[in-house]
């Protein structure tokens, strides 16, 4: 079964790049996205409880929110924005939990590795 | 050119990355599969940047100067738990990702975040022993009681530190007032309930 996920994960473009779509299409409200997301999660938890499930799709925001952090901070930071700033960087934090007691090691190393890619300078997000 | 725009917010956002991947470590099922076993003191350390990195993040958003008191890190290429072992002893044990003694404002924001993150600790054993996540107190029982008896001399520190980074006496009270609060409220939830 542990073979199985980590082969399906190879021939997917990334657990990251499988996240912030299924995100994106999630905050449009289109119903399917949470299917998608749900399939894609699998690949970190394969059966998970309605506790972990929740932490999973916090986590799955992780990434949408390091993007739009970046995208926000393409401009200069007013002192009215910053509220929101600390917002994202609370809601981008938190998830980590989900990364530390996940049921697969191997999954929660990969996914650093692949959050790792967010600040590669010459990588556009 | 968004990261050539804040290079200091992203340094310190990297950095917390880096000991958010190391504190995959604390699993218990992570270290058995390297052959390891850390120390309570290991494991105090990583919370304590986790804590304190975690303050600066925060604080460099309205101070940017607070950003070079953390180091900038080069990612290895390729990442698995042999790596993550590798930074942890490259940035803990042998290094720091925190540099202090540059900046007293930073320093004392770092002190206060270790504070927070390590209170939080003592909140999470229960989880933590059942999820298979070691921290300094799920290691070494008499840890906590160690850790509650020093608080005293904790906050003392920490308003020491805001004082000394030319803090006025009421906003270090207010900082003090508001750990006090936390730490209560996360003893009442570890200790004032059954389980």
């Amino acid at each position: 079964m542990q073979r199985f996920r980590l082969e399906q994960r190879s021939q997917s473009p990334g657990i990251l790049a499988n996240l912030t779509h299924g995100l994106d299409e999630y905050s449009l409200g289109k119903k399917q996205a949470e299917d998608y997301l749900t399939r894609t999660l699998f690949l970190l938890t394969p059966k998970p409880t309605p506790k972990k499930r929740e932490r999973m799709i916090k986590l799955a925001a992780t990434t949408l929110l390091m993007q739009r952090l970046n995208c926000r901070l393409t401009g200069h930071i007013s002192t009215q924005q910053l509220e929101e700033k600390f917002l994202l960087i609370g809601a981008m934090i938190d998830p980590y939990d989900g990364v530390l007691d996940g049921p697969n090691l191997e999954n929660s190393v990969h996914f650093c590795a692949d959050l790792f890619q967010v600040f590669t300078p010459d990588r556009h997000v | 050119m968004p990261r050539t725009d804040h290079i200091g917010f992203w340094k310190v956002l990297k950095a917390m990355h880096v000991i958010q991947t190391i504190s995959l470590m604390q699993r218990v099922d992570a270290q058995k599969q390297l052959g390891l076993k850390f120390s309570a003191k290991d494991l105090y350390e990583i919370s304590t940047v986790k804590g304190g990195l975690n303050a600066i993040l925060f604080a460099s958003m309205i101070d940017t100067s607070l950003a070079d008191t953390v180091i900038d890190i080069e990612f290895p290429p390729v990442l698995s738990l042999k790596e993550v072992e590798q930074m942890r002893q490259t940035y803990l044990t042998h290094g720091s990702l925190y540099l202090r003694g540059h900046n007293r404002l930073a320093d004392a924001m770092y002190i206060t975040g270790a504070l927070v993150q390590l209170v939080d600790d003592i909140e999470d054993v229960p989880d933590d022993m059942e999820e298979g996540v070691q921290t300094a107190f799920t290691s070494d029982s008499r840890m906590t009681l160690t850790f509650l008896r020093d608080i005293p001399f904790h906050l003392r520190e920490i308003s020491n530190q805001f004082l000394a980074a030319g803090k006025s006496r009421e906003e270090t009270d207010m900082v003090l007032l508001y750990l006090e609060l936390y730490i209560a409220r996360k003893m009442l939830k570890r200790f004032g309930k059954f389980r």
